[in-house]
């Protein structure tokens, strides 16, 4: 959260170094939650019959991780998840650059022209609503391959926030800026390399940040809807005790940390990009 | 902690282009004014104190600070009210002779391209041009005369979805809007707590959902009763985040001196929250729910999948795919569309009327 110069004033002397002592603050929140969910996990252990199913100590899904013990086709649990993940991933990237790249596209196109900005503005707004699985089935009779439609579906999940951020990146160039280059002299082309699409990068990495759990989360919720490998038909198959549940608890830890993970990796592709932005850096840690 | 208002930034503006009625200046005035758009030189324009935008000056972009506009904008005093945005000025420069052809092709584009849409695929074209058939992509009469035919049944689904996906919503923005207040009376640690709640907003639904379905199984003994509280914790807990950092936004980032001013009139606390900071935070809140509204259906339908008791929307939409039953599979997909565009445009208007005295 961006210190606000007025803030200052209002909170006492001892609080100033609000930004500075950051981390001891979260850490203690931290500390906090694992203490609830082992509370919690202990009073789980004492009422039902199957605890794991239900609120599993921390430390035995630590256990679960680096045991040796078989759960699946010689697997190990952890080796489930990491083989798993490696695909699931894999298509999520895929999809993640194509509906980058189609978004910013877009984006442009539709600064570009009036015409393109009308024609799609609503129509993105629309893809925001439909549900994600409805159009699985559909997109996979028309690839006729379960990997292409996920990497379809991760892409249209993805094409939205960034295809949106940047088009306001675009529309928030200042008139002035416009006037001056128009006074330079500039044509078009040098318009949009040295003013506008300089000033579309926060934005767009604002896209990215939202984007990145977005298609992890698609290629996850499509390998539910058909089998044949990924973390997602792992996630349905050991909560129907198909494998042991640890997997379960393994895979949702998992897909927590990568979810965070991506989003912290976009914040840091933006600071190693955009190293100007150095000054709001204290905005980016959420 | 940006990204909720810039996501934002886009449906504010895709408000605007809903609402022709409205003189062009003030939409644009809305959509700049916004907690969306803060690159600080628009909230400089927009305020007409000098001493003002010396302060937000540190603030603003960074892209200003080296172009060599930036200087010249911000010491200029804020003559012009709509230069908020690009957008603004070039919808002024149409406004002139041909104003009311702007608004229609605002209208008319959209619907041109939705009713070429339609023809293509109602024709089959779209079908030969996407490689498909007619069963997997059945055309949009047939799927809306399965729509009239199971009218009933799509009803009650409905009913449900909206249940979890409201209610979530309703706490969720409650819970987030009290952490942000928390964050704003206790600023050490409450700042804290609102990192924590914006991480968890990082992880996917798809993790939430099973582990929340597990966790409510006690609740109550009967199936309908706690899948629907299963899907309303984790609509709970998808809307918070959204809603905690935006208010929190409009409670802190008031507008400069206000708060001096305040002081200065010996205000206490209660006053301070009730005069000034929860006014300025009812455009965020908005903005909040600008997210969070096509977010709670979405997860609603999410949470659905794993749900025990099979009703809802987005569960029907699923088990008829599990069946093949593709036509049917559309009509729920479509009654989901129509769900999220309603209740987005009941948002609007309320919107509308609410921020009707501002600006």
């Amino acid at each position: 959260m961006k210190q606000q110069p007025k803030s200052k004033i209002q909170s006492k002397p001892g609080f100033a170094s609000l930004t500075q002592a950051k981390w001891p603050v979260t850490l203690v929140w931290l500390i906090g939650l694992i203490l609830i969910w082992e509370l919690a996990a202990f009073e789980v252990a004492q009422t039902k019959r199957t605890p794991e199913n239900v609120l599993p100590h921390l430390y035995q899904i630590i256990a679960a991780a680096f045991s040796g013990k078989k759960v699946t086709n010689n697997l190990t649990a952890t080796q489930v998840v990491l083989i798993n993940a490696a695909s699931t991933l894999l298509r999520a990237g895929q999809g993640f650059v194509i509906g980058v790249a189609f978004g910013y596209l877009l984006a442009l196109l539709m600064s570009l022209s009036k015409i393109v900005e009308k024609i799609a503005f609503p129509y993105l707004m629309l893809i925001q609503m439909i549900p994600i699985l409805g159009m699985a089935p559909i997109v996979l009779s028309i690839t006729g391959d379960i990997n292409r439609s996920r990497i379809v579906i991760a892409a249209i999940l993805t094409f939205y926030p960034i295809a949106a951020n940047c088009l306001a990146g675009f529309k928030a160039v200042e008139p002035q800026k416009h006037e001056l280059m128009y006074s330079y002299g500039a044509n078009k082309f040098q318009l949009y390399t040295k003013t506008m699409i300089p000033a579309t990068w926060p934005y767009f990495f604002t896209g990215l940040k939202i984007s990145a759990p977005l298609a992890i989360t698609a290629s996850i919720l499509v390998d539910t809807l058909q089998g044949g490998g990924g973390l997602g038909s792992m996630l349905s198959q050991s909560l129907k005790h198909a494998m042991s549940v640890y997997v379960f608890w393994l895979i949702i830890f998992f897909v927590a940390f990568i979810g965070m993970f991506s989003f912290y990796l976009m914040g840091v592709l933006e600071a190693w990009l955009c190293p100007y932005r150095k000054w709001e850096k204290g905005g980016n840690e959420a | 902690m940006n990204n909720y208002q810039l996501e934002s930034a886009a449906t504010a503006g895709i408000a605007a282009c809903f609402e022709p009625q409205q003189p062009v200046q003030a939409r644009m005035a809305t959509a700049a004014e916004t907690p969306v758009v803060k690159t600080g030189a628009t909230k400089g324009l927009a305020t007409e104190d000098p001493a003002v935008l010396n302060q937000s000056a540190p603030a603003a972009s960074p892209l200003l600070s080296h172009a060599p506009v930036a200087a010249a904008s911000l010491s200029e005093p804020a003559t012009q009210p709509d230069a908020g945005t690009t957008a603004a000025a070039a919808q002024l420069r149409l406004k002139a002779p041909s104003d009311r052809w702007a608004k229609a092709g605002t209208l008319l584009y959209p619907l041109l391209f939705g009713v070429l849409i339609f023809i293509l695929w109602q024709s089959g074209l779209l079908h030969i041009l996407l490689g498909t058939d007619d069963f997997t992509l059945p055309a949009p009469s047939r799927i809306v005369r399965i729509m009239i035919d199971n009218s009933g049944k799509i009803w009650a689904n409905v009913i449900t979805t909206l249940q979890a996906a409201l209610s979530g919503l309703f706490f969720g923005s409650l819970l987030g809007f009290l952490t942000a207040f928390l964050a704003m009376r206790f600023p050490r640690w409450g700042s804290g707590g609102l990192t924590l709640v914006s991480a968890f907003n990082a992880i996917p639904i798809i993790a939430l959902a099973p582990v929340i379905t597990n966790w409510t199984k006690d609740v109550s003994s009967e199936a309908a009763t706690r899948s629907m509280v299963a899907k309303i914790l984790v609509v709970t807990l998808v809307c918070m985040a959204s809603m905690s950092v935006n208010a929190y936004r409009g409670l802190t980032e008031l507008k400069p001196f206000s708060l001096d001013l305040m002081h200065s009139y010996g205000s206490g606390r209660g006053a301070e929250f009730i005069k000034l900071r929860l006014p300025n935070c009812i455009p965020y809140i908005f903005t909040a729910l600008k997210v969070g509204v096509p977010t709670s259906v979405i997860s609603a339908m999410i949470a659905e999948y794993f749900a025990e008791f099979i009703t809802g929307v987005g569960r029907q939409i699923r088990e008829n795919i599990v069946l093949a039953q593709y036509p049917t599979a559309w009509a729920y997909i479509m009654t989901a569309c129509l769900m999220g565009i309603i209740l987005y445009a009941i948002l609007i208007s309320v919107e509308t009327v609410a921020l009707r005295h501002r600006r």
